[in-house]
């Protein structure tokens, strides 16, 4: 009896200390790493899908939103029949089986199969429910608008970041990091908790832009027509807020839609009116008068010989559209000549003409804020020619951007102050909390609110009686400026008289300018003259964009209103 | 009868049964009681255990159930979420000016007003 219970005894101390052997190996010695595989099993890492900020137009409508997308991966180790799982994929993902089949029988543990599915790809791959096969949540950009605005918005690539415009200069500030959560989930890899997600590692923030849609779409409409009626290669227009900067449309054609910029040319992406410059003829001349009225050596009725419409300076003829005689400062203006242009260029001076192209900005950034501006060109004194400061003087020899011409126009439309353009207005936190208000700087004044005002009442002359006749607006009174600026031959290194920028710039209403336009078309191959293209494309927008602003009339030139008791 | 002892009874035929001097009557009856209260506290305190033991088994699966509830509803709000921000896509697209203006003049053949049919009066004429 003793002897069986001391077996059983010893049986059992056998199997105890076999499962105390055990016990010791799983606990202390494998304990490590068996509890890490073991919150491996349970534990889940979960994506978070990056919340990039929102950017608005001036009244609040949305440009650009993040949409949670969907993107399928496979782990090609994972499946067993890669023909077959390729055959079921193919129709769905719109790809040859082939093609599919050859990425799922590589060595790599993990590829993408197509990023950013649309909602009923995504719902079909599901439905597949195939092994090896998965769908991950990824962050995807939308521009509800299409194609309005898409050089001022840029365009988010596929990993969430920026490309170009806002949306890369903000890029920071729009967020989009990607960030992860830790979960845990049970044996069916049903998730049963997780952490608490945690706080952006930058704050994230909406972009409010200065654009103004409506505005925007009229500029970019009025644009598209006239590049197509003229049959131009480009065009560009700029509309802003002479008093604070503010760029209120910014239209470049061609154009694209930045939801599908990949089968965007990159002529079309190209931001032309900050990168692109060009000479800008005689639109120049109000930058020529503005530096003489405001240096008093000349005065808006004083009078100069048209030569009869040819100037021999340095060797060369130049030569005017009429043969004029004796014309006033004014009739230089609204009549663009050449001859009289360059008696003013004369009269003004090499260095003083320069310090007011520099004054107004030329050749140097506007500063504004989108990315690849270019400064544009212009020579110091030292390097001009004899036939600089002439040709100069008609807007030869310097080139200019389309957004740094508009801006150094504003300052002449605000009273003399250069103000630096800018799209964004301002920026909100995603609860709607304004946390920076981009506020108007002025760059430095320029000209005196006098010579401001004169030189605005002499290009109200262009518009009335001159060359800008095309860009009359009823009931408004526009001071602009006419310009066809002939463009040099790469080929020949000459000014061609083929290619041409057809420009007008304005401000509107010319008594209280509420906003400054510049349209420039490139190479237009019918009505090449700016009074014929540029001019009426101006009449068009400014027509329209009055109406939406619900800016009243000018008053009639020959009635002064009084208070009457 | 003989001598008087100390016996307090007869148990049974033949059979004596001793009491201690001083010891008190009634002795058998109280241990009876603290047996059984014994016993009672015993499979109480098993009971209490196993109580114990089942709330918070039950808590534990209350707690995942809740976890599994709170997963699905957060994928139902993220799912709502999501519908929400498709719907304001899709408005923006239609509200898109292009199509309002394309729909304004050849599906209900509006036109833009001449100049003069609009008369907007400056701010300081309006009383």
């Amino acid at each position: 009896m003793r002897a069986r219970i001391l077996a059983i005894f010893l049986i059992l101390l056998l199997g105890l200390s076999g499962i105390g052997v055990k016990v010791f190996g799983i606990q202390i010695r494998q304990g490590d790493r068996l509890a890490e595989r073991a919150a491996r099993q349970y534990l889940r890492r979960l994506p978070l899908v990056s919340r990039r900020g929102t950017i608005y137009d001036r009244a609040g409508r949305e440009l650009a939103v993040s949409l949670r997308v969907s993107s399928v991966f496979a782990e090609p180790a994972e499946i067993q029949d890669p023909a077959e799982t390729a055959r079921a994929l193919a129709p769905v993902l719109g790809q040859s089986a082939k093609e599919i089949q050859t990425r799922l029988t590589t060595n790599k543990t993990f590829v993408w199969l197509q990023r950013q599915l649309e909602p009923r790809q995504a719902d079909a791959i599901s439905d597949l429910n195939l092994k090896g096969v998965g769908l991950a949540p990824e962050s995807r950009r939308f521009y509800p608008r299409q194609e309005l605005a898409s050089h001022v918005l840029g365009m988010v690539g596929l990993e969430d970041r920026g490309l170009e415009g806002v949306e890369v200069l903000y890029d920071d500030l729009l967020g989009g990091k990607p960030q992860f959560v830790v979960a845990q989930q049970d044996a069916l890899g049903r998730l049963v908790f997780r952490q608490d997600e945690p706080a952006p590692q930058a704050p994230i923030f909406d972009v409010h832009l200065t654009i103004d849609e409506v505005l925007q779409y009229i500029a970019e409409r009025e644009l598209a027509r006239a590049v197509e009626r003229s049959g131009a290669k480009t065009g560009s227009v700029v509309v802003l807020d002479p008093a604070t900067g503010e760029i209120l449309a910014l239209a470049n054609q061609p154009s694209f839609d930045p939801n599908s910029y990949k089968i965007a040319s990159s002529a079309a992406k190209r931001n032309r009116a900050t990168t692109d410059y060009f000479e800008p003829g005689s639109i120049f001349k109000v930058i020529l008068a503005a530096g003489a009225l405001e240096e008093g050596v000349i005065r808006p009725t004083d009078q100069f010989f048209g030569e009869n419409g040819a100037i021999e300076v340095g060797g060369v003829t130049i030569r005017d559209h009429g043969k004029y005689g004796w014309i006033s400062v004014r009739e230089i203006l609204t009549q663009s000549s050449n001859v009289g242009a360059i008696k003013i260029g004369q009269k003004l001076g090499k260095s003083l003409f320069y310090h007011y192209i520099s004054g107004f900005g030329f050749g140097s950034l506007t500063g504004i804020d989108l990315p690849g501006e270019t400064p544009g060109m212009i020579r110091r004194p030292k390097g001009w020619s004899g036939l600089s400061l002439s040709v100069l003087s008609m807007g030869q020899e310097v080139s200019v951007t389309p957004v740094q011409f508009a801006t150094a126009f504003a300052a002449l439309a605000n009273g003399g102050t250069l103000m630096r353009p800018h799209v964004v207005r301002g920026l909100r936190t995603q609860d709607g909390t304004l946390v920076r208000r981009i506020e108007p700087v002025v760059v430095r004044r320029v000209i005196s609110e006098q010579t401001a005002r004169t030189m605005l009442e002499m290009l109200t002359g262009v518009v009335d009686e001159g060359t800008g006749k095309a860009a009359a607006v009823p009931g408004y009174s526009v001071a602009g400026k006419t310009g066809t600026a002939q463009k040099v031959d790469p080929a020949t290194g000459r000014y061609s008289h083929r290619k041409i920028v057809a420009t007008f710039i304005g401000a509107i209403p010319a008594e209280a300018p509420r906003l400054v336009i510049l349209v420039a078309i490139d190479e237009p191959e019918t009505l090449r003259w700016g009074g014929s293209i540029a001019a009426p494309t101006f009449r068009e927008i400014a027509q329209d964009a009055m109406k939406y602003l619900k800016v009243p009339p000018s008053p009639p030139r020959d009635v002064r209103l009084v208070h009457a008791n | 009868m003989a001598q008087a002892s100390p016996v307090i009874g007869v148990a049974g035929a033949g059979v004596r049964i001793a009491v201690r001097p001083g010891t008190r009557l009634g002795g058998r009856s109280r241990r009876t009681w603290w047996e059984w209260l014994n016993s009672v506290s015993i499979v109480g305190l098993c009971l209490l255990f196993l109580a114990g033991a089942l709330f918070y088994v039950w808590q534990h699966i209350y707690v995942v159930r809740q976890g599994y509830e709170l997963e699905r509803l957060r994928g139902t709000h993220a799912k709502l979420v999501q519908e929400n921000k498709m719907l304001r896509l899709e408005a923006g697209q239609l509200r898109s000016l292009r199509r309002v203006e394309e729909i304004a003049r050849i599906r209900l053949g509006m036109l833009t007003p001449k100049p003069g049919q609009v008369v907007l009066l400056p701010e300081s004429t309006i009383q």
